[in-house]
């Protein structure tokens, strides 16, 4: 006699009655409904694929947009001549971000000023509700 | 990396007989047999009863583990071993190999312990102790190494269900859906002109004269059936995958219908939409013996030869990626509704398991792999070729 183990592809055993898998009626009605599909055996000719997932979260799995997106953002990155900082590199991080040319600098300047115009403006309104 | 069991040994020193080996029945499962199942497991697991063999389900205490339903025998072995002891080999008549098999399965299964120097062991820590090969075999073809980077690819996701897992291995190597493909391919009449099936073209033409289409279920829109017009004499099991590359689709197309309907194949499928077309297994042909397919083989190698492949991952290959094959289970195979009915999805339904459980118990990267392979093999895979040499239900086949 043969010894049979059969993985059952599931952790915990789902509760309730198998819902409608989307498989054909001769297959559903044969009391063996498979995923979305008809096996090559069924008898009825029904049509129906027998290779798609419609269990959840499939739509959502697919390594060849996630192989897409690495590339994307690869190619991102070297247009953008980015040297991506790790954690522990503050000074590289730091350095990136000083101004690198006059215009960075008149730039920033600019900004700092209005900065602190703001801030001069918000003291002298506070200081006029006080008083 | 983890390379779980690196550091075991047997108690001699040697690898002996795993016949002679201590066993105890790993007490993470419980074993409940069919008839015993409270209502509500009885209603989710009713599909078993489609295999009057199945006697009994293994349900883990763990969520490392995963169900399984075992037959008659292989619950009373398990139960013999409740107490560790030693395998009792004159209660079996059966022929030592099986047995060496079964026992090898149910320890890389974490069901049986085993007796090392280090104490008991089982699963991924066992594994190398009950399978025979070393290391991850050859790659014999482009498919085959396909295979195995899809098993790299998704034993490093993140994925928290063996379902999850078994889809990622099953989608591995389509081509990424990109604007520029989903703007040619942005409609079904797209697709059919894409493809040189617009109505009304030679091809069209050509096609209907030996086959019809049938219209797909609406949630299975992204394929196109053609069904002879005569019905087959038996189930058409075995499948030839043609893989080209997506923009070589309608030049693969054109060169193979004529061959196809000199072989009065069965029946056809093909990609009808822009995922579809992207898929490895974009064009797959239905025949009813592994002689049939062996012989359409040798035809379309000739007529194909040139046209660049993209090849299709867990199939056994033929003419470098661009032809594969691989053999339907038997309903009988897939009794549960989320079991797959495909051969692909029989492969990649099993080895998700086994990655499942080896990365539960501590297995990563090429050491899980290995142990996913190991236990393919000993289902009667080859994992060199993907090929189903040892699987009851499959014929042997002799193009390659």
């Amino acid at each position: 006699m043969p010894f049979i183990v059969r993985d059952l592809m599931v952790t915990v055993i789902p509760r309730g009655a198998p819902g409608d898998s989307g498989g054909c009626a001769a297959c559903s009605d044969a009391g063996s409904a498979t995923v979305g599909s008809c096996t090559s055996e069924c008898g009825v000719a029904c049509e129906v694929s027998d290779e798609i997932f419609d269990l959840a979260p499939y739509i959502y799995i697919d390594p060849a947009y996630l192989l897409e997106l690495r590339q994307m953002l690869r190619h991102a990155l070297a247009v953008g001549e980015i040297a991506v900082p790790t954690a522990g590199d503050a000074e590289v991080l730091e350095d990136q971000m000083r101004p690198r040319t006059l215009d960075d600098i008149d730039l920033l300047e600019r900004s700092l000023t209005r900065a602190l115009e703001d801030l001069r403006e918000q003291r002298a309104a506070l200081e006029q509700q006080a008083g | 990396m983890n390379t779980a069991g690196a550091g075991l040994a047997w108690p001699s020193g040697a690898s002996p007989d795993l016949l002679d080996a201590s066993l105890a029945a790993n007490p993470g499962y419980e074993l409940i047999m069919l008839d015993d199942l409270d209502d509500s497991d009885r209603v989710a697991l009713a599909g078993l009863d489609g295999d009057p063999a199945l006697h009994a389900v293994l349900r883990p205490t763990s969520p490392s583990l995963t169900v399984k339903a075992v037959c008659r025998s292989t619950a009373a072995l398990i139960d013999a071993h409740r107490v560790e002891c030693k395998f009792a080999r004159a209660r079996y008549p059966e022929a030592d190999e099986e047995l060496r098999r079964i026992i090898a399965q149910l320890i890389v299964d974490s069901v049986l312990l085993i007796r090392t120097e280090q104490g008991l062991a089982t699963g991924a820590e066992a594994a190398h102790l009950v399978t025979r090969r070393p290391d991850i075999p050859e790659c014999a073809d482009i498919q085959a190494r396909l295979s195995l980077d899809a098993l790299r690819y998704a034993q490093a996701l993140e994925v928290r269900t063996p379902a999850e897992l078994s889809a990622a291995l099953y989608f591995y190597n389509r081509v990424p859906a990109s604007p520029a493909w989903c703007q040619l391919i942005s409609s079904p009449a797209r697709a059919w002109s894409y493809l040189g099936m617009a109505p009304g073209g030679a091809l069209c033409r050509e096609v209907a004269q030996a086959w019809r289409h049938v219209p797909s279920a609406p949630d299975n829109s992204g394929w196109a059936f053609f069904k002879a017009h005569q019905r087959p004499q038996r189930p058409a099991r075995h499948k030839l995958y043609l893989s080209p590359l997506p923009d070589e689709l309608p030049r693969a197309l054109t060169a193979a219908v004529p061959v196809l309907a000199r072989h009065s194949v069965p029946g056809f499928k093909l990609g009808a939409d822009v995922h579809g077309i992207l898929r490895p297994d974009k064009f797959v042909v239905y025949l009813q013996s592994a002689e049939e397919a062996d012989s359409l083989t040798a035809d379309l190698a000739d007529c194909l030869a040139g046209i660049p492949a993209h090849g299709v991952p867990f199939t056994a290959g033929a003419l470098g990626g661009l032809l594969s094959w691989g053999v339907d289970p038997p309903r009988s195979e897939s009794l549960l509704p989320w079991h797959g009915t495909s051969w692909r999805r029989w492969l990649t339904d099993r080895l998700a398991s086994y990655l499942y459980q080896a990365r539960g118990a501590g297995s990563m990267g090429t050491a899980a792999v290995r142990i996913a392979l190991d236990r393919l093999e000993l289902e009667g895979v080859n994992t060199a070729t993907w090929t189903p040499d040892r699987l009851p239900w499959a014929d042997q086949r002799t193009v390659r």
